[in-house]
């Protein structure tokens, strides 16, 4: 399988791009009084994950199924999907603890 | 997700067409003896053609993702070589002067291609495993 050069000046992690993109999320963290932007909630984005990992999971449930009932011989597809869900699933877990450390962190502070 | 799982994916079309190539070697094989087709005459043995698909159809990619690419089947292909004629005048299939045509598969060539294909698909699996792997180290950033 041939696979095409990757052009080490546009690497996701170096390009300016992406530098832009995090200087905007920073700016956007602790965005400046009088300049309102569309604000995205932490809320949102996470239920969007579950979501996406709840997909995933179901996508991966369905190819199992599908398996087998043997109407699908797709045996690697339906291992590499399993994957999948497993690792989305454990992001998302991984997430959900660090944010609720931080909640508890915050439960502890003296007042 | 999409960017995590591409190698997942590549990987995965590749372990399809090594699959199917899996499969052509075994009708090569099975067939090694066949005289008889629908098409009239021995069996031919085919060949799948492997074509290289950019990733550009998933959206949110960087730029030098789009570079990579899937393995898809083409086509499978007739192997067009004379086959093996061999006297046998006894034989249902044999031709006026008493000879039969055999198909033109070479058991050992196809050995060799069926070694081929199971190392390449093992290959594919152990890319998916390190994907996997890079994934499971990332999630462990932080832990400990």
């Amino acid at each position: 399988m041939p696979i095409a050069p990757i052009d080490g000046g546009s690497l996701p992690l170096l390009s300016p791009q992406s530098l832009r993109g995090i200087e905007e999320q920073q700016s956007f963290t602790t965005p400046s009084v009088g300049t309102p932007k569309e604000v995205v909630s932490f809320g949102d984005v996470f239920a969007e994950m579950v979501a996406s990992a709840n997909q995933q999971g179901h996508a991966s449930q369905a190819k199992a199924v599908a398996l087998a009932e043997g109407r699908s011989d797709d045996i690697h597809g339906t291992m590499i999907e399993i994957q999948k869900a497993g690792i989305e699933m454990r992001l998302v877990g991984n997430i959900k603890n660090k944010v609720v450390d931080a909640f508890y962190e915050i439960w502890r502070m003296n007042i | 997700m999409l960017g995590v799982f591409s190698a997942m994916d590549i990987a995965a079309s590749g372990l399809s067409a090594q699959r199917l190539r899996m499969n052509t070697i075994a009708s090569n094989l099975s067939n090694a003896q066949t005289t008889r087709t629908e098409e009239g005459g021995a069996y031919k043995r085919v060949d799948p053609v492997f074509e290289a698909v950019a990733l550009k159809k998933m959206q949110a990619l960087t730029a030098s993702e789009q570079s990579v690419s899937l393995v898809h089947v083409r086509e499978v292909v007739q192997d067009k070589r004379p086959g093996r004629v061999v006297f046998e005048p006894g034989h249902p299939d044999a031709n006026t002067q008493g000879y039969v045509e055999y198909p033109n598969v070479n058991i050992v060539e196809e050995m060799v291609n069926m070694i081929t294909a199971s190392r390449a698909y093992e290959a594919g699996v152990s890319s998916v495993e390190s994907a996997k792997g890079m994934a499971n180290a990332a999630l462990q950033i932080g832990k400990g």
